[in-house]
């Protein structure tokens, strides 16, 4: 047996944040991590018939439905591009932060069973269930790849930058998730309109329109939404066009400051929630 | 007296019950309204030594799971605090740490990775922990089709192995047959004869008194005695033989 620390190794007290509760505590459970992340991934296509064919087909679909109705009958723009590709490759990231935020906040209520009864840091949750998604996001992304050089269409240049516009699409999904968690944990009322607000969000981004058609003067407020920018990036470096980088800097440092708010929000009162499951 | 393990001063833990059927709820009772308050727990304060075996008692409602809830940080305190010198492994509920969709093997590790146990470590006693709760041929099928026996004995078969220096235990005993009954007492004596610390919540006041050397009895949420098993027994008698003083 070792000596006993002088400090405490665990100090409870009424109010403030938990002692360990933010990343330097999740890294320290980082083998947590690991078996959340194992779990997440074993059981997430469980009793499905198509499996982790979903990944690729969810997308997919929602392209037909927006290539019927914004295409062929309200004759949407797409900046040059096949419509379909266009569309296709804006559901992509939008599809990924949109079931991402879903899951996620709702992650706490499927975990009351643990949470009531074990401590660890709850950051845990959210972050395993991103990092799950965030693989099959990469998977939507190589099977957009293969239809795309089907349909002749060669990515940009600013492919490198891939994978750091997915890690963007996945701090945003992550920190507003962990914090919708939270609130929903308290307050079903948010479950019922969160869907509502991620719908306005979809039609607030260019997903299914092209951003040229924002009006010129409402550009900088339109970019303050930063999917906006981040479905940009993506669909631009991925279809070979241009790649615009002051909406995407602007969402980015917007990206960082929510993060960083809404992940200490969640870390204040994530014990405040769990005591309310 | 050997190093403190626990310290626990002036813990208070106070409900919101529930509003009374007929006043106004949701967002029309809004800021007014507020309901009565419970208090599970009232200025508790006492220290565990290392290597002391503790054994909680008292009667339904009268704080033994919200104390330990708040040494395990599942709840909070409404006031106090609470100093822990050493890595703690708490065992609330039996199984509360499955998942019923993986396998027995898997829950092992999930289980293991939330009770604070390294995974070489599990890698190591995996084989230990499947023969121990006697699983044999099903450690591969998801554990939502076990039987609520086998699901029982490897949540213990897990708690039991756990290396933390202390342990917080509630009713475990409370199952399997007599048989595995056994053999987790005999696991839990080995432990407290290690020179771990442990925290037993329980009824079985026999067993208790054979495992321990002193009882912390709760009353209400104040702690009524704490001192060797036999005087706080006799004690905790005379309680639950006096009429109640006290609503409830």
């Amino acid at each position: 047996m070792s000596p006993t620390p002088t400090v405490p190794l665990i100090r409870i007290r009424a109010c403030g944040p938990a002692q360990d509760a933010g990343l330097r505590a999740v890294w320290a459970s980082r083998e947590l991590l690991l078996s959340f992340c194992e779990r997440e991934f074993a059981v997430r296509h469980r009793q499905t018939l198509l499996g982790p064919f979903w990944t690729i087909l969810q997308p997919l679909l929602h392209t037909a439905v927006f290539v019927v109705f914004m295409h062929n009958f309200a004759r949407v723009p797409s900046d040059g591009a096949p419509y379909s590709l266009f569309a296709y490759a804006g559901l992509i990231p939008w599809l990924f932060v949109s079931n991402s935020v879903q899951s996620l906040s709702y992650g706490l209520m499927m975990n009351a069973h643990l949470v009531t009864r074990v401590y660890f840091p709850r950051l845990i949750i959210p972050l395993s269930m991103i990092l799950v998604r965030l693989f099959d996001f990469g998977a939507a992304t190589l099977a957009f790849f293969v239809v795309a050089a089907a349909l002749g269409v060669s990515p940009s240049v600013y492919l490198f930058l891939l994978p750091l516009f997915m890690l963007h699409a996945a701090v945003l999904a992550l920190a507003v998730g962990a914090w919708c968690s939270c609130l929903i944990s308290r307050y079903r009322d948010f479950g019922t309109l969160l869907p509502v607000v991620l719908q306005l969000a979809m039609f607030g981004s260019p997903v299914i329109y092209p951003s040229s058609l924002v009006p010129a003067h409402l550009r900088s407020l339109y970019f303050l939404n930063p999917m906006a920018a981040i479905v940009e990036a993506f669909r631009d470096s991925i279809l070979g066009r241009p790649f615009a980088v002051e909406p995407w800097l602007v969402s980015f440092a917007i990206t960082i400051v929510l993060a960083y708010a809404l992940i200490r929000s969640f870390v204040g009162q994530e014990q405040h929630a769990v005591e309310s499951l | 007296m050997a190093d403190i393990m626990i310290d626990v001063r002036e813990v208070s833990r106070d409900f919101r019950l529930a509003l009374p059927p007929g006043t106004e709820k949701g967002i029309r009772q809004w800021p007014r309204a507020r309901s009565d308050i419970f208090r599970a727990l009232d200025r508790v304060s006492f220290s565990v030594h290392r290597g002391e075996v503790v054994g909680l008692i008292g009667r339904n409602g009268a704080g033994k799971s919200t104390l330990l809830k708040i040494l395990s940080r599942v709840l909070r305190p409404t006031r106090g605090e609470i100093d822990i010198y050493g890595r703690l492994g708490s065992l609330l509920e039996v199984g509360s740490g499955f998942h019923p969709d993986l396998s027995g093997r898997e829950n092992i590790y999930l289980n293991g990775a939330l009770l604070g146990m390294r995974r070489s470590v599990v890698d190591g006693l995996k084989d230990e922990i499947l023969a121990f709760a006697g699983i044999g041929t099903f450690a591969d099928e998801p554990i939502k089709h076990y039987s609520s026996g086998m699901y029982l004995r490897l949540a213990f078969a897990i708690a039991v192995h756990l290396d933390a220096e202390i342990l917080l235990l509630d009713e475990v005993m409370a199952v399997g047959d007599e048989e595995f009954r056994r053999k987790c007492l005999t696991r839990i004596e080995e432990a407290c004869r290690s020179g771990r610390t442990v925290l037993i919540a329980g009824h079985d006041l026999a067993t208790l008194s054979t495992l321990c050397q002193r009882f912390l009895l709760l009353d209400y949420g104040r702690v009524a005695a704490d001192e060797t098993p036999e005087n706080v027994t006799a004690h905790y008698l005379r309680l639950i033989n006096a009429p109640s003083d006290r609503a409830v």
